[in-house]
């Protein structure tokens, strides 16, 4: 598997302070990578980084396979940024920004562009800083869809957006399928934005990436486990440090088993609640997984 | 706007419930033999879903042959072709055993389940 | 690159308004001056750069420049993560060249608008493209810094604060004047014009050379920190190099010639100390401090006690001109307390008559000498040290500085309307002869012919200055009567102006009455006269320095004439207007010799 983006021991330090710390990113061609963490966690920084608005302090992050303090024109032809974090052209209309725009790109189409227009109901003459939070955010993504990007990048992208405008940026990104090789990396503090449309995903904290793998994977690793236990049960041995958010009431037992193997979980929980009957094993949705890894100690990571 | 209809509920993949919502499309006669089936960039556009899991739908079903893949032309709803009688019914066990232990929760009697799923049955029957 | 003409495109649609208020405020200020008479010069601020500097380049335009170039910079700035342009597939150096042709236009527009104007004028084609560079470098000059500024901040606050704090800063720390630029002590000043120009050219190219580098720098590499210490050495540099630089480029040579033209030992210089005469700085401000290092440190609001004295020379040769400035005056109290003092007006000099006269091969001028005693500044010392001293004798010791020169015919024209004549770079041209009962006026227009702004620019020495060339001197000369008359210094000249031209002193009027005046002797010049006669100018041209010490004896420093005899007498009281225009009395009756 090609990466897209990749970093090596990425560090970033304003002063004492590192706001991103020995990050290994793993981003693969094709992928539609979603970013999440709390804010604050490091998620714009490590984007600023990728894309060589900042440079790092250590370690190097590389795009497309070139170094990200090397990126240059040949590039960002096949690279879309979107981010609140960017400084639109303001006194320009939405119309003088795609002309503006159009003659940097060998690859712009200019019909894909005339009908996301439309789509979007973007109003061609207004200039951008007259535009909503929401529609401006779709006047970036416009400018950085319209020549189809290799890699489109997204800085919480969502944030302020009604669900229906939400749903057009999906839509808008979403353009973009049938083409060859086309990779997202988009940034959110909220699971659920991105949950049904993301295969990767990466979780940062404190500046440390705490997870980086397909949501198939998770997805399959991750289980709840409930059963049926007798009264008064207690753990035949201390709780495996996979085990996250067990919870025990009156007869019924369930937990979140973070490496489930089938057969053999199942098999150690009954090792460690001896009478347990009736096992079921749940898939989890993203949320529930993200809940419970960041509900559990720290130290399971 | 798609020929069916996916209600999303957190838990269950969106794999396995767009899946069933295609096949309870099919049954109910929203979908109808022959006609032709969104692309996986419309599909997932609509649904907000991973492309990859629209094309692993549209797999899944092609297998099962609920869809035909018509390469160049595009992937239209298959005839009915039913698989055998043991194979459907196993299909059911699942949901079968989840729909009891429902009942049973709710402590309604066998009779009652029956009763109900007849009403199910003739609403969505006349609707073919 | 196409690129780079797409974004400049861009930013011409977008401040086209910005630049047209530029270009009409160039366009009024020419039009202006190429239509209507010579603005009077109110220039008289003392050589601060800075204040010529703002002045010259008038707020409007700074205004306008200062929000015109933040406008083009900082639509795509190089700092920042934010900037529109930094993930949008345009190269560095695509951007650079697009600021750089948005700056070029800033620049082009002054240079040809003034350079338009200009040729109005009738400067040839070859000075008319060097008056473009110059404007050109000015202009860089001031544009290139502040454009750096503006790449090195992230927004307009930033940089309008960051722009009137350096150049607040710099005016304050270059306007406490710096060696050498006391003009008023100096009486040859060649040496400090030539020095504040070498500053100026210096200071000029390292503000357009580290302006340029460091836009350039933080364009293509982004790196904020190492420009901004860029900048921060090009700003240091430019205060130490503007304000401080000691050498100049330029001809002033000592003058030593290898045969002295008279033996320096045979010439006396004689000092009189004759009268007290209360000496200050008023007080207030800047004005009140004096140059550090040579003098004593003079707080504001100085005032002090100054001794005045009478200078004479004796044993010049006749077809020399001496001027004496004072070097190094030095008191000694009775306590041995040593004060190095200062005077405030030049020592004086020979008659300049007998000298001109010689230039003209023996015709003598008439001289319009107004008689009555006058003296020249001699020490200062402040009030404190005076009153402690002021009853016990003080020995006051002076190295004195002595130039000879002589004075040569630089042109010599016939007195009509439209005569006109080239003396060093500048063009004289007689537009009107006004007359009158005992002579006539002539009305005169100088310009430079070698356009060159004042000191504060690059090429510096504006030749219009007087002080650059010397005092010329002006004479109507009837060779064949063996007269000649200089300018009647009793008639008030009106309608005298200079005219600038974004900082330029390219054009003098000036009014030269010849004729009449006080006297039993004044000379007439009647029409017949005239018509014999020529306008002469003459240059003076220094020919050997050497130094004199004079050392006087008070017995008294509160009264200064009382001193001890030590210099011989007077051989002949030579009396004459010295350079400077104080008048050098015959020794005075009050100070009697005891």
């Amino acid at each position: 598997m090609n990466a897209v983006v990749e970093t090596h021991s990425v560090t970033h330090r304003y002063g004492k302070v590192a706001a991103v710390q020995d990050l290994q990113l793993f981003v693969p061609e094709g992928s539609i990578y979603a970013f999440l963490g709390p804010n604050g966690a490091g998620k714009t920084t490590t984007i600023k980084l990728i894309l060589n608005l900042l440079q790092p302090t250590e370690g190097r992050a590389t795009v497309f396979g070139v170094d990200s303090t090397r990126l240059g024109p040949a590039e960002f032809e096949r690279i879309g940024y979107v981010s609140e974090n960017q400084q639109l052209p303001d006194w320009m209309t939405v119309q003088q920004l795609v002309d503006f725009c159009r003659p940097m790109y060998p690859s712009w189409d200019t019909d894909f562009c005339s009908k996301m227009l439309k789509d979007f109901l973007l109003p061609t003459n207004k200039k951008i800083r007259d535009l909503s939070r929401g529609m401006r955010m779709k006047a970036s993504l416009l400018t950085s869809l319209a020549y189809r990007p290799r890699l489109l990048v997204l800085d919480e992208p969502f944030t302020g957006l009604d669900p229906v405008m939400r749903d057009e940026v999906i839509h808008g990104i979403l353009e973009l399928t049938e083409q060859e090789n086309w990779s997202v990396f988009i940034s959110s503090h909220n699971i659920d934005e991105v949950e049904r449309f993301a295969d990767w995903v990466g979780f940062i904290d404190g500046g440390r990436l705490r997870l980086g793998e397909s949501t198939s994977n998770l997805q399959s690793h991750f289980k709840r486990l409930d059963c049926v236990v007798p009264e008064g049960s207690h753990f035949a041995s201390p709780v495996p440090r996979s085990w996250l958010m067990p919870a025990i009431s009156s007869r019924s037992f369930c937990v979140i088993e973070s490496e489930y193997i089938p057969g053999e979980s199942e098999k150690r929980l009954v090792g460690l609640l001896p009478g347990a009957i009736d096992i079921t094993v749940a898939d989890l949705s993203l949320r529930e997984i993200f809940v419970g890894l960041a509900q559990s100690s720290s130290s399971n990571f | 706007m798609l020929p069916f209809r996916v209600q999303f509920k957190p838990g269950p993949r969106s794999y396995d419930q767009v899946v069933y919502a295609v096949k309870k499309a099919v049954i109910s006669g929203a979908l109808r033999p022959g006609d032709s089936f969104p692309s996986v960039r419309v599909m997932s556009q609509e649904l907000g879903i991973n492309p990859n899991t629209a094309q692993k739908v549209i797999a899944a079903l092609a297998e099962e042959r609920i869809l035909i893949v018509k390469p160049g032309i595009g992937t239209v709803l298959a005839e009915g072709a039913p698989a055998s009688h043991e194979e459907r019914k196993a299909l059911l066990g699942q949901d079968l055993e989840r729909v009891v232990v429902e009942a049973q929760r709710l402590r309604l009697g066998c009779a009652e389940l029956v009763q109900a799923v007849e009403q199910h049955w003739t609403r969505l029957k006349g609707k073919q | 690159m196409s690129m780079a003409f797409h974004f400049f495109k861009r930013d011409l649609r977008r401040v086209w308004w910005l630049y047209s208020i530029w270009f009409l405020v160039y366009a009024a200020e020419g039009i202006f001056t190429a239509f209507y008479p010579p603005l009077q010069d109110w220039a008289l601020v003392g050589n601060a750069l800075v204040t010529r500097g703002l002045i010259s380049f008038s707020v409007l335009h700074l205004l306008v420049l200062v929000v015109l170039v933040a406008q083009l910079v900082q639509e795509d700035p190089p700092v920042g993560s934010t900037a529109f342009w930094l993930t949008r597939p345009v190269s560095r150096a695509s951007l650079l060249l697009s600021k750089t042709a948005g700056l070029g236009l800033v620049l082009l527009i002054p240079v040809f608008v003034n350079t338009a104007a200009l040729s109005k004028f009738g400067f040839s084609p070859g000075d008319l493209a060097l008056a473009a560079a110059e404007i050109l470098a000015h202009q860089c000059s001031i544009v290139f810094p502040i454009a750096a500024i503006a790449a090195l901040t992230p927004n307009f606050r930033w940089y309008g604060a960051a722009t009137i704090g350096l150049a607040v800063g710099i005016g304050v720390v270059l306007f406490i004047p710096a060696n050498g630029f006391n003009g008023g002590f100096v009486l040859d000043r060649n040496a400090v014009i030539a020095l504040s120009n070498t500053r100026a050219f210096l200071g000029e190219s390292i503000l357009i050379a580290s302006g340029g580098l460091v836009l350039a720098h933080q364009y293509l590499t982004r790196r904020t920190r190492r420009s901004i210490i860029l900048a921060a050495c090009a700003a240091g540099a430019y205060i130490l190099i503007a304000g401080f630089w000691p050498w100049s480029f330029g001809n002033v040579a000592p003058i030593h010639a290898d045969h002295a033209p008279f033996e320096p030992s045979k010439v006396a210089l004689e000092v009189r100390p004759i009268q007290l005469n209360r000496r200050g700085f008023p007080g207030g401000g800047f004005a009140g401090v004096v140059s550090l290092g040579i003098y004593i440190q003079v707080p504001k609001g100085f005032s002090g006690e100054g001794i005045d004295a009478a200078f004479s020379l004796s044993g010049i040769p006749e077809d020399l001109y001496v001027q004496v400035r004072s070097a190094n005056p030095k008191m000694t109290m009775p306590d041995g307390t040593a004060i190095k003092t200062f005077n405030q007006i030049p020592a004086g000099s020979s008659s300049s008559d007998s000298a001109v006269a010689a230039a003209l091969g023996g015709i003598p001028v008439y001289s319009y000498f107004l008689g009555g005693s006058g003296s020249a500044n001699l020490a200062v010392v402040d009030t404190d040290t005076f009153q402690r001293y002021r009853d016990g004798p003080v020995r006051i010791v002076d190295d004195f500085d002595l130039v000879a020169a002589r004075y040569q015919v630089a042109a010599e024209i016939p007195i009509v309307k439209g005569g006109q004549f080239i003396f060093g770079r500048v063009s004289v041209r007689i537009m009107d002869l006004v007359p009158r009962p005992d002579g006539v006026t002539l009305v005169v227009l100088k310009s430079t012919i070698l356009l060159s702004p004042d000191s504060s620019t690059l090429l510096g020495s504006n030749p219009l200055d007087p002080r650059l060339r010397g005092d010329p001197v002006f004479l109507l000369v009837n060779r064949s009567r063996r007269e000649a008359v200089p300018i009647n210094p009793t008639i008030t000249r009106t309608g005298v102006g200079d005219s600038y031209l974004s900082g330029m002193l390219y054009q003098q009027n000036d009014q030269m009455p010849f004729g009449g005046g006080g006297g039993a002797n004044a000379p007439v010049l009647d029409k017949h006269w005239l018509a014999g006669a020529t306008l002469v100018c003459l240059e003076r041209v220094p020919v050997f320095e050497f130094r004199k010490t004079a050392e006087v004896d008070l017995l008294k420093l509160g009264e200064p004439w009382l001193r001890k005899v030590a210099n011989p007498p007077l051989q002949t009281p030579i009396s004459g207007t010295p350079a400077s225009g104080a008048p050098i009395a015959p020794p005075s009756t009050k100070a009697a010799d005891r």
